[in-house]
């Protein structure tokens, strides 16, 4: 009813402060995915390395699918 | 609640509290059913009278601008019409005035034209009254003349021409009387 | 403010978790409970306050009303959720004015407890929340549909898929609701006991140490307090205003046509 084009809906990403925080939230999903993994695949394997690499394997994914999500598009 | 959960929430601030969990879930959600249902209905209805008056009243403004436009056009043709017929008019009444003058002088020209015409008629009369009393006058003065002279002895060339100035002198003592008579008795 | 009730030491124990554990008023019935019915209460009154004669010219109530519903109806709902967000506009309505008059119960003399800083309620919330955006997503989309568009990253190999498609799922079906929830416990739980420390401290300060420096500088500490409740005041707003503007913006990607 309202003649204004409201943004957000029809495809595009939502506005940018929810985008920030669905960012952060990304990350965090990154880091604590592959962080565990890595920790899991540690405490299996009695070693140290993988919790480490895990979460840098995982920052840097979530990294790129903030790109993939956010920027690219 | 048991003793164990209670020790838990001591230690352990992330951990809910049930009754909270509940009464807040009941008093949220039957706050939304609440508003949902009496007060918000208000506001869209508010909102939607207000865009429909906004919108109403661009729309009134457009019809009155339209039908300003159409009027003033109206008044335009009817101006341009009223201006036509009042040159017409005026042209109208040139033309008319001028043939009104063209008469009035035609007939003033005629009029001028009797009148010099009944001036000389008059004249001519006036000369033709005139000439015949002289000629009727003359006639008896003449003869009175000749009277005298044969009365007398032509003989003296003195008394001859004596004779002829008291004649003379008696006509011209004739034309003054004739001459004043009409203005005392009015008779001729 | 127990702390200082039980422990009359001369030493200063600082505020800390057992301070927000409140003895109950009657029964099971503590602070927190009261403090929620209350909200309800009062939000509901004040809105029907505003509406009593709805006029096309708002009166000055009505435009109070009117302006709060309109913040969230075309600043945060038409934003965030597109062409249906009239539908949501009455829930992110009510769930506004119940976070932020509960959070601002924090700074409100007398009260000064804001409610959120128990956990229990910010985890319904997310959870009511969570089920919202899920449902609106599988029924506009079916379930397969909506785990594309929540989980699918577009135009990448599948290799790579592999790796993004599980942090996206966390993120966007497991995490939101945690994140939503805590954030917003968190702040208020850690706003609250700032204000403690401050207030408390500055009470200690002054009534129980006996160190005259320590007296002298209390008035510092109720300045302190003063100008974080002002800080926690924003704080408060902010946090409602997120959590109202995020739990929108989920239910506009749950509806969001196609990716």
């Amino acid at each position: 009813m309202e003649p204004d084009q409201p943004r957000g809906g029809g495809g595009q990403p939502p506005p940018p402060p929810s985008e920030a925080w669905t960012a952060l939230s990304h990350l965090l999903s990154g880091f604590l995915l592959f962080g565990g993994i890595g920790w899991g695949l540690d405490k299996l394997l009695d070693m140290r390395v993988f919790t480490v690499v895990g979460l840098l394997a995982g920052g840097v994914a979530s990294l790129y699918l903030i790109y993939l999500r956010y920027v690219k598009s | 609640m048991t003793t164990t959960l209670l020790a838990a929430e001591e230690l352990n601030p992330l951990a809910p509290h049930p009754i909270e969990i509940i009464v807040g879930l009941i008093a949220f959600l039957l706050l939304f059913w609440l508003l949902k249902r009496t007060v918000f209905p208000q506001f869209e209805k508010v909102y939607a009278e207000r865009v429909d008056k906004i919108e109403g009243g661009i729309k009134r403004a457009e019809e009155a601008q339209e039908e300003a436009y159409v009027l003033r056009q109206q008044y335009e043709d009817q101006l341009a019409g009223l201006r036509a017929e009042a040159a017409r008019i005026r042209d109208d009444a040139r033309a008319e005035g001028q043939q009104i003058k063209a008469e009035l002088r035609a007939q003033a020209e005629e009029e001028a034209e009797r009148i010099r015409q009944r001036g000389h008629e008059q004249i001519a009369a006036a000369r033709e009254q005139v000439a015949r009393q002289l000629r009727a006058e003359i006639g008896g003065i003449s003869v009175q003349l000749a009277e005298r002279l044969v009365g007398r002895e032509l003989s003296a060339e003195t008394r001859r021409t004596e004779t002829i100035d008291a004649f003379l002198a008696e006509l011209d003592e004739l034309a003054e009387r004739r001459e004043t008579a009409p203005a005392a008795g009015g008779a001729s | 403010m127990t702390t200082m009730a039980t422990a009359p030491a001369p030493g200063f124990e600082p505020p800390g978790v057992a301070d927000f554990n409140l003895p109950p008023v009657f029964g099971e019935i503590t602070k927190p409970v009261l403090l929620l019915v209350f909200s309800a209460i009062i939000i509901f009154a004040a809105f029907r306050f505003t509406v009593r004669k709805p006029a096309l010219v708002p009166s000055k109530s009505q435009f109070l009303g009117e302006s709060f519903h309109g913040i969230v109806r075309n600043s945060i709902a038409r934003d965030m959720i597109g062409a249906e967000y009239l539908k949501f506009v009455p829930f992110l309505t009510a769930l506004f004015a119940f976070l932020l008059v509960n959070n601002l119960f924090g700074i409100i003399p007398l009260i000064q407890f804001p409610t959120f800083s128990h956990p229990g309620v910010p985890y319904a919330l997310a959870g009511l929340v969570w089920l919202l955006y899920n449902y609106l997503g599988i029924k506009r989309h079916g379930f397969a549909g909506y785990m594309r568009i929540s989980t699918w990253p577009p135009d990448v190999p599948w290799w790579v898929r592999i790796i993004l498609t599980p942090i996206e799922f966390i993120s966007n079906i497991l995490l939101r609701p945690v994140t939503l929830s805590l954030r917003l416990f968190g702040n208020m739980f850690a706003g609250h006991l700032l204000l403690l420390l401050f207030i408390l401290g500055g009470q200690y300060m002054l009534f129980t140490a006996d160190s005259i420096t320590l007296k002298v500088m209390a008035p510092f500490a109720f300045a302190m307090g003063i100008v974080f409740t002002f800080f926690e005041a924003f704080v408060q707003v902010v946090q409602a205003y997120i959590f109202v503007m995020l739990t929108a913006s989920y239910i506009g990607t749950s509806l969001v046509d196609h990716h």
